[in-house]
């Protein structure tokens, strides 16, 4: 049997259940009946529907439950003016408040749309001419200030560095001098001072042969050495006054905020450029050993006071790697500035 | 839903109308979605729902028919959406007396109680279809105007529905 053959007897036998199946209904559901005994199984035959169907009357006439329900619609029907009444109070509410809202954003908000044209620019482009206008400022509202704050790359006040320490003369000891070296030749210091780093001497060495030795973080001694010179090497085979320095071989580096110079974002209040601050603030942080900001000195007032304020207020925020000497964290001293400008965008 | 509520004028006539509806079908209407929900207080919330609903209709148009197809129409429809709601912490029970516990204990015959199980194993649609037809007393073509549908897709939701009460049936005989 097919599926469509199954569904045609299901409405077949609830035709039959409800009374309204014709004879020829009744005799095309005999007739699958009598080869499927799966809707014998589930439906039955005609008096077995009707036995279903009859069970269904008996359950509604055995009811004898009388529900009164005039109370409840009647007082709902009465309440409804009410409720309509508060509905129509709250959009007139919520029209006046919308009514408001938008005449606050029309009035206050939004440009004005009359306002003139001027300053066209003029191009040519292919032989076209274009024009391009743009609309006068006269009516529109000033720009609001836009403010530039310049962070001083070049520090201000920044001391010059140290001179190099005094050359010691030393006489050579033979059990210390590297057999390797011959002929050092030593060229004297180029401080790097325009880095704005630290003030480590730079020294140079070089051998015209074997190694040149150097050691971080204490004293090198470099020495001229005789050739193939062996462990009885002594002064007299030193041509010349042969001394040579004990290099003071340091490492040093300077605080600075973690996050390299731009980690200090002074943010003045907006009013201070209303008023027309400018100026620029130098200032120095003391930094301690841990790397924390205890003090901050302004060296150089931007002549506002707000300004200086904030400057220091930022630069004492941010955290710093503290001065290290030979990889020793010491108390430093940070030194900045910044330059504080009221820029129109016009 | 759009809200209609009636003026002076329509009230008086939205009153009489309303009145007489319900003094005529809100007993059978009532035991029908009893019978669809099988809670007496759910089914006299929807039928007063109905019946308001019949009331905001007549305010807004004093002219137009109000049938008794459309008061079970809209019964049938809430019933559902009802049904649908409940089915999320619907849950089946072990006893058979938790089926009929929103009958009165003087209607709860064999039959009654066979129809009530019956029902609560029903979909919605084979549910409104069964009722419809065989205990409210409309015809398949009346029943499929009322569910939406035809009347050859009732008689089948009948079939189906007289299955399930067969089975039933079956088990308590």
């Amino acid at each position: 049997m097919s599926l469509q053959s199954h569904r045609r007897t299901e409405v077949l036998a609830g035709a039959i259940a409800l009374g309204e199946a014709t004879e020829a209904d009744v005799r095309e559901y005999r007739e699958h009946l009598a080869h499927c005994s799966r809707c014998v199984a589930e439906f039955g035959g005609e008096r077995e529907l009707a036995r279903v169907a009859q069970r269904v009357l008996d359950a509604r006439d055995s009811e004898v439950w009388e529900p009164d329900l005039r109370a409840g619609v009647f007082s709902r029907m009465s309440a409804t003016p009410k409720r309509a009444l508060r509905y129509g109070l709250g959009a007139l509410a919520g029209c006046l408040a919308l009514s408001a809202a938008l005449h606050f954003v029309v009035v206050g908000g939004l440009p004005s749309m009359h306002s003139q044209l001027a300053d066209p620019l003029v191009l040519n482009y292919e032989g076209n001419k274009i024009v391009l206008e743009r609309r006068s400022t006269r009516d529109a509202k000033p720009p609001a200030p836009k403010v530039v704050i310049v962070h001083n790359i070049v520090r201000l006040a920044r001391p010059a560095a140290a001179p190099p320490a005094p050359v010691r003369a030393i006489a050579a000891k033979p059990a210390e001098i590297p057999r390797q070296v011959r002929n050092v030749a030593v060229t004297l210091p180029a401080t790097g001072a325009s880095n704005g780093r630290a003030s480590k001497p730079v020294w140079e060495a070089a051998a015209s042969s074997g190694a040149a030795h150097e050691r971080d973080g204490g004293a090198a001694t470099l020495s001229r050495a005789n050739g193939g010179g062996s462990g009885d090497t002594g002064n007299a085979a030193l041509a010349g006054p042969q001394t040579i320095g004990v290099l003071p071989s340091y490492t040093t580096r300077e605080a600075e905020p973690e996050g390299g110079e731009t980690a200090i974002n002074p943010r003045p209040p907006a009013i201070a450029f209303a008023e027309g601050a400018e100026g620029t603030a130098a200032f120095e942080v003391l930094v301690d050993e841990q790397g924390k900001a205890t003090k901050c000195i302004i060296t150089q007032s931007s002549g506002w006071p707000v300004l200086d304020q904030s400057t220091c207020d930022a630069a004492l925020s941010v955290r710093y790697r503290p001065k290290t000497i030979n990889g020793r964290a010491v108390p430093g001293v940070y030194r900045d500035a910044f330059t504080f400008r009221n820029q129109n965008p016009q | 839903m759009e809200q209609v509520y009636p003026t002076a004028i329509h009230a008086p006539v939205a009153h009489a109308r309303i009145e007489a509806l319900v003094r005529e079908h809100q007993a059978k209407l009532a035991r029908y979605v009893r019978r669809m929900v099988g809670d007496p207080d759910v089914a006299m919330d929807i039928a007063q729902d109905v019946f308001f609903a019949a009331y905001r209709t007549i305010a807004g148009d004093p002219d137009r028919p109000l049938t008794a197809g459309w008061l079970y129409k809209t019964a049938t429809n809430n019933a559902i959406s009802f049904l649908r709601r409940k089915k999320i912490i619907r849950f089946t029970p072990l006893d058979r007396d938790w089926e009929v516990r929103g009958l009165r204990i003087d209607e709860r015959s064999a039959a009654s109680i066979d129809l009530q199980v019956a029902m609560s194993r029903l979909p919605g649609d084979q549910a409104a279809a069964l009722m419809l037809t065989t205990y409210t007393g409309y015809t398949s073509q009346e029943a499929a105007a009322i569910l939406g549908t035809t009347a050859d897709a009732v008689r089948q939701r009948v079939c189906r529905a007289m299955r399930t009460l067969r089975a039933v049936m079956a088990e308590h005989a």
